[in-house]
């Protein structure tokens, strides 16, 4: 059968394989490219969690010094947000356990009630602003990384390892439920 | 923060996205912010100090409506122009899946990215149809807002992924006339505002309601203002209520303000498509008992606590009971102007600025900047990244990318 093909027939049959070929490599390297866009935003997501979380520790500890709660509470409301302070590895589970304990002494130690100062309230209201925040964050940085999974995963991204040496990003999970919805 | 927002509609042409920009940017700058924006403009235009035009929108068909606005390579340059001039920590772009600037910005953008999503649609072929060319973008989205459950829905269809629901934000001051403009209790005045030769404003509903009404409330007064064609809906009138209907024409932000603040009732008998109601926000702000029809937009913003009274819509015979209803009963209209004020305060910028602030914080991180200019610095940074990072480089979440500014007795505290 070949041997009846003319010059034409194989000039056809190249043209389709050559096209086809372009094809897969732009859907290739348009899904490399993706991926890569994705695991920027993760970094960026992760960046803008991490700041919040120092930011809310901070809060919680002027808080601790300042807003002038009884001495149990404030002792307590310190020690948690310093421990959450207190670590180097970016997102080690000691520190989610941390950032877990900090929420949940927050939410323990209501805010002083009653007439307060106004920077004691201005305080009160930074504490709560960064609770709200690292919610937000933490959602919108797990959103993020399941995106970029749910794309790692298809089978020729494994197959073909698109995603190149880039570890797989992880959820990051720890209690954040505070404040709770009005 | 530096935080750049893009408007994909001509600024020069009122509307919805439009003035929701406006109103943001002004927030933002209050707050202490570095605003740009950017935006389709003719030359010509006065613009706010803070606004760039990226040249002239052109009018398109595009997913059912035509919309104005501004693609095409020059326009592609004049975005990338603006990033690199800016250098900001943010970009806010509005309504990202319209082909216009929002689009291009998101194509070139290397910064934490927030996107709001304003509308409410079924029609979803032509976005199906263009998925591949905006799915690079929206991946580069950190952040969604909706304005409202609709367009969180229309959004979720579209392109997928979860939203945080912000509403729309009115200064709710501006609207607020103090004392020099009250209602009269007596009277019967009804006041209608929007686009009314657009059939899906409802006007027609209000119009089959009005000889019911009339039949009842002999003074009915009925004002009627907005762009369109007065003639052309003056024929459609019956001789019996064509007497008491005035059209206004269109009226300017203070006389819009007099018209809702001296309304004993103000209709907003929309058939649909509406995906947000500032309109009933700004006839609460004001003090007008409010009749709308039930669409989820508007129940949304009334709220279950009775700040206005619904129908169902399209209903004529209903409206017409409603209106028949508030106006026979200043009491009632009381009742309905206090709960309104108070609800409308849910939509005060006060409100929903602090919660678009709180949505930029959780995405993005104020670079430190050394002093000086360091926009070159940074933007050569950028272009390294982006050329030689390994993909390897991208994953590990880097902790140290914010300076703890913990205050210095604390930090002591927690040296020791």
């Amino acid at each position: 059968m070949i041997s009846d093909w003319g010059p034409l027939e194989f000039a056809i049959i190249g043209a389709v394989l050559l096209a086809l070929l372009l094809a897969v490599g732009w859907y290739l390297s348009y899904t490399a490219v993706r991926i890569d866009r994705l695991h920027h935003r993760v970094i960026g997501t992760a960046a803008a969690l991490d700041a919040q979380l120092v930011r809310r520790a901070e809060a919680a500890l002027e808080v601790a010094y300042v807003a002038g709660i009884d001495p149990a509470s404030a002792t307590l409301l310190a020690a948690a947000s310093a421990q959450a302070l207190d670590h180097d590895e970016p997102w080690s589970q000691e520190r989610l356990d941390a950032e877990s304990q900090l929420t949940e002494v927050i939410r323990l130690t209501e805010s002083p009630t009653g007439e307060h100062l106004v920077e004691v309230a201005e305080l009160l209201t930074r504490l709560q602003g960064a609770g709200e925040r690292v919610k937000l964050a933490r959602r919108f940085h797990n959103e993020a990384v399941s995106e970029t999974r749910q794309v790692r995963g298809h089978r020729l991204v494994r197959a073909l390892r698109l995603a190149g040496s880039a570890r797989v990003p992880l959820p990051i999970n720890f209690d954040d439920d505070w404040p709770r919805e009005a | 923060m530096r935080i750049g927002l893009v408007c994909p509609y001509s600024f020069d042409v009122p509307g919805g996205v439009q003035l929701h920009i406006r109103d943001l940017a002004d927030y933002l700058i209050d707050r202490g912010h570095e605003v740009s924006v950017l935006a389709p403009a003719e030359e010509d235009t006065e613009l706010p100090s803070y606004v760039v035009s990226a040249g002239r929108a052109v009018p398109v068909r595009y997913n059912g409506s035509v919309a104005r606005l501004a693609f095409g390579p020059i326009v592609a340059n004049r975005v990338q122009a603006w990033l690199d001039k800016h250098d900001f920590d943010l970009l806010h772009l509005h309504e990202p899946a319209a082909p216009s600037l929002s689009l291009l910005a998101l194509w070139a953008a290397e910064v934490p990215v927030v996107a709001t999503f304003h509308s409410s649609q079924t029609r979803s072929v032509a976005l199906r149809a263009a998925q591949p060319m905006l799915q690079p973008g929206l991946d580069k989205i950190s952040a969604r807002i909706a304005v409202s459950e609709s367009a969180h829905r229309t959004m979720a269809a579209h392109v997928g992924g979860s939203t945080v629901v912000v509403p729309n934000g009115v200064y709710v001051q501006r609207f607020c006339t103090g004392t020099d403009v009250v209602p009269d209790p007596g009277a019967a005045r009804v006041v209608f505002l929007g686009r009314f030769d657009e059939p899906r404003k409802g006007l027609p509903v209000l119009l089959a309601a009005l000889p019911l009404v009339r039949a009842q409330v002999p003074d009915l007064e009925v004002l009627v203002a907005g762009p369109g064609d007065i003639s052309e809906v003056q024929e459609t009138l019956s001789g019996q209520v064509a007497d008491c209907v005035r059209f206004l024409g269109l009226v300017s932000e203070e006389e819009k303000v007099e018209l809702l603040a001296g309304a004993n009732a103000y209709i907003a008998p929309n058939t649909g498509g509406e995906s947000f109601g500032i309109i009933l926000v700004e006839a609460m702000s004001a003090g007008a008992p409010v009749i709308a029809s039930e669409l989820e937009a508007f129940t949304a913003v009334l709220g279950d606590q009775g700040a206005g009274r619904v129908f169902p819509v399209g209903d004529h015979r209903a409206l017409a009971a409603e209106m028949v209803r508030v106006l026979e009963d200043p009491v009632e209209q009381e009742r309905l102007r206090a709960a309104a004020r108070v609800r409308a305060l849910a939509f005060d910028w006060s409100r929903v600025g602090a919660r678009i602030e709180a949505v930029y914080d959780s995405v993005a991180v104020e670079r430190e900047r050394a002093a000086g200019d360091s926009v070159g610095k940074h933007r050569e940074a950028a272009e390294t990244r982006a050329w030689t990072a390994p993909i390897a480089a991208a994953v590990s979440t880097p902790r140290a990318v914010v300076n703890r500014r913990v205050s210095r007795p604390l930090r002591r505290w927690l040296d020791r």
